[in-house]
């Protein structure tokens, strides 16, 4: 649905896209992330058709995007960071001015904004001033007005940022709908723990590169298998300690509290042989397990922001 | 007919605003004021107001044409200076951009958005306006050449209110730079002809010469304000029709002037052309190809 080969995009001297390469399948929900200033906004904007890239090209539905970006704008519905709402205006004639906006007929365009309203989950709210809304619907009423023109891909930048939590689970729930009803969904979030729950694909840009793609499962199991063993011992930990360091394929361990976390390279075979050898030498283990890979774990690795100094924080992000 | 929808949606957010509906009185206040001070005036004075004395509203009519001039110029870079610095703060501008309407017509319903209020104003003045009818003096034709004038210079005016948007960040700072640019094309063409006369004439009485001063081409500076072709209109209508040549012949001898006989109709074209220019400028600055 979505094919982004060798973007660059150059300020100056800061070249804020590297070469980026970038593939949305049709009907995914691919998730979008980075550190801030990688590159998330700059890519969003060039495909939206806001911004013009240094290099590279852009492909929607199998059409090049060239200086024409009429097939863009038929392809795509963009919701930004904000609402951009205006005042004085009804959630109707908000949506009929979008409707225009796209050529619609305007005879289809009172339907077509009560389908849009129905499909976001607004029903009667339709003479209601948009800006009497509360942030949950004014943030569904953007959603609703991307869809106005039937758009296959949804492109979405940041959308949940400035939500509470109840209302971007309802966020996220609406989006879940939408790819079940075959939307194609390209999302940037820095709410790393909901991507992971709704998102197929993911894709971690850097230094404006794309530094991991693929489906998000898949991207979980592998970092599974890397991760430490987390071994829970309720007696004789002093026996355990000495097993493990002593074991030819632990490289690293370390204790806190009753867990040894422990960097294993075998296979799940000689994991089985080392949880053995524990009990037999007069351990008792209440658990082993090796521990699950999250994709904050794979967002850490692969841009270092740790190293920076950032903290990541579940509910709000990022922060320095 | 299709309408823009950009001005559809300003004219239906604008309607239900009570700036507009104050903007409306205030307008036809000041030409109610005009018209009372002009009539009841001369008559406290003589007595009576007969249909003999065709002066008084005939002045009456240009000095509500004036008016209406002003409040042009007055109302329209704060309407059109806030449009496009408007949909940028409010951060709409990016979600219009991705639409299939191209910035051309988000610039023009802009425009016409601008222009739509002091059409309303001057359809709402048209009683007051048509009053002079009553005594003579000015026929439709007049009415409606004036009119076409105001349209002309509201035209330009919003083009500059427009280009000043278009490249403000800021509502203010936007709206600001419209009314300077506007002073200064009113007022300030004036001043600088005035200013450049004066140290000719300096220059001249310290070279020991005496002979008259001209400005020679530098008169058309005029062309660019939108008053002087505007007052060369009413002057010619209600006046002896020689005014502008009399104002020109202040910065020099322009008695055969082709250019300046003919400044009514250039002013237009001039306005009409510099509006153009104006428009493809902030089009140009607000298209994401450009960035």
């Amino acid at each position: 649905m979505l094919r982004v080969e060798n973007l660059y995009k150059r300020y100056g001297n800061f070249l804020a896209l590297n070469g980026l390469q970038m593939n949305v399948r049709k009907g995914e929900l691919f998730g979008f992330v980075g550190p801030n200033g990688a590159g998330k906004t700059t890519t969003i904007r060039i495909i939206a058709g806001l911004l013009s890239a240094s290099s590279g090209e852009v492909w929607v539905d199998g059409q090049r995007v060239g200086k024409d970006l009429k097939v863009l704008k038929n392809h795509i519905g963009f919701v930004p960071d904000f609402f951009g709402l205006y005042d004085n205006l009804t959630v109707m004639e908000y949506l009929e001015f979008y409707a225009a906006a796209y050529q619609i007929p305007a005879r289809e365009q009172k339907r077509r904004a009560q389908e849009v309203l129905e499909l976001v989950n607004l029903p009667q709210v339709e003479d209601q001033y948009v800006d009497t809304l509360s942030r949950g619907m004014q943030q569904k009423l953007c959603v609703a007005r991307a869809l106005i023109h039937k758009p296959p891909l949804l492109v979405m930048d940041e959308p949940a940022s400035g939500l509470d939590p109840r209302t971007r689970r309802e966020f996220k729930e609406l989006l879940k709908q939408l790819r079940q009803m075959d939307y194609t969904i390209l999302i940037s979030s820095h709410i790393l723990s909901e991507l992971a729950d709704m998102c197929t694909g993911i894709g971690i840009i850097n230094q404006g590169r794309m530094v991991l793609q693929g489906d998000i499962e898949e991207i979980l199991v592998s970092i599974d298998s890397s991760n430490p063993l987390l071994i829970t011992v309720y007696k004789n930990l002093e026996e355990a300690v000495r097993l493990v360091g002593n074991h030819p394929l632990v490289t690293r361990v370390s204790i806190q509290g009753n867990v040894i976390s422990v960097l294993f390279s075998g296979t799940r075979e000689e994991e089985a042989q080392l949880l053995e050898s524990l009990i037999r030498a007069g351990v008792m283990v209440t658990s082993f397990s090796r521990e699950h890979g999250s994709l904050e774990s794979v967002f850490f690795a692969m841009t270092e922001a740790e190293k920076e100094g950032k903290v990541y924080e579940a509910e709000s992000g990022f922060s320095e | 007919m299709k309408l823009n929808p950009v001005f559809q949606s300003e004219v239906r957010r604008n309607s239900r605003s009570m700036r507009i509906s104050w903007i409306i009185f205030g307008g036809n206040l000041m030409l109610a004021v005009i018209v009372a001070v002009s009539f009841l005036g001369a008559g406290s004075m003589q007595g009576y107001v007969s249909a003999g004395q065709y002066q008084i509203p005939i002045r009456c009519h240009m000095l509500m044409c004036y008016a209406l001039f002003f409040m042009e110029c007055l109302l329209i870079p704060g309407i059109a200076g806030s449009s496009i610095a408007g949909e940028r703060e409010r951060r709409t501008l990016d979600i219009l951009l991705t639409t299939n309407l191209n910035p051309w017509r988000i610039i023009v319903g802009k425009l016409e958005a601008s222009l739509s209020l002091v059409f309303l104003l001057a359809f709402s003045a048209l009683p007051s306006m048509a009053m002079v009818m009553i005594f003579g003096g000015v026929g439709l034709t007049e009415l409606l050449t004036e009119v076409l004038f105001l349209v002309v210079t509201g035209i330009f005016i919003g083009s500059i209110g427009i280009f000043c948007s278009a490249m403000c960040k800021k509502t203010n700072m936007a709206t600001i730079l419209s009314y300077l640019l506007v002073v200064a094309l009113v007022v300030g063409t004036v001043l600088a002809l005035m200013l450049w006369h004066y140290l000719l004439t300096v220059r001249m009485e310290n070279s020991g010469v005496y002979q008259e001063v001209s400005l020679g081409a530098g008169i058309y500076l005029l062309l660019l304000n939108p008053l002087a072709p505007y007052f060369g209109l009413i002057s010619g209508q209600l006046g002896n029709g020689y005014e502008l040549q009399t104002m020109a012949s202040c910065f020099g001898d322009y008695g055969g002037s082709w250019g300046v006989r003919h400044m009514v109709i250039l002013g237009i074209l001039v306005q009409l052309l510099l509006s153009a220019l104006l428009l493809l400028a902030a089009g140009k600055k607000i298209n994401p190809l450009n960035k």
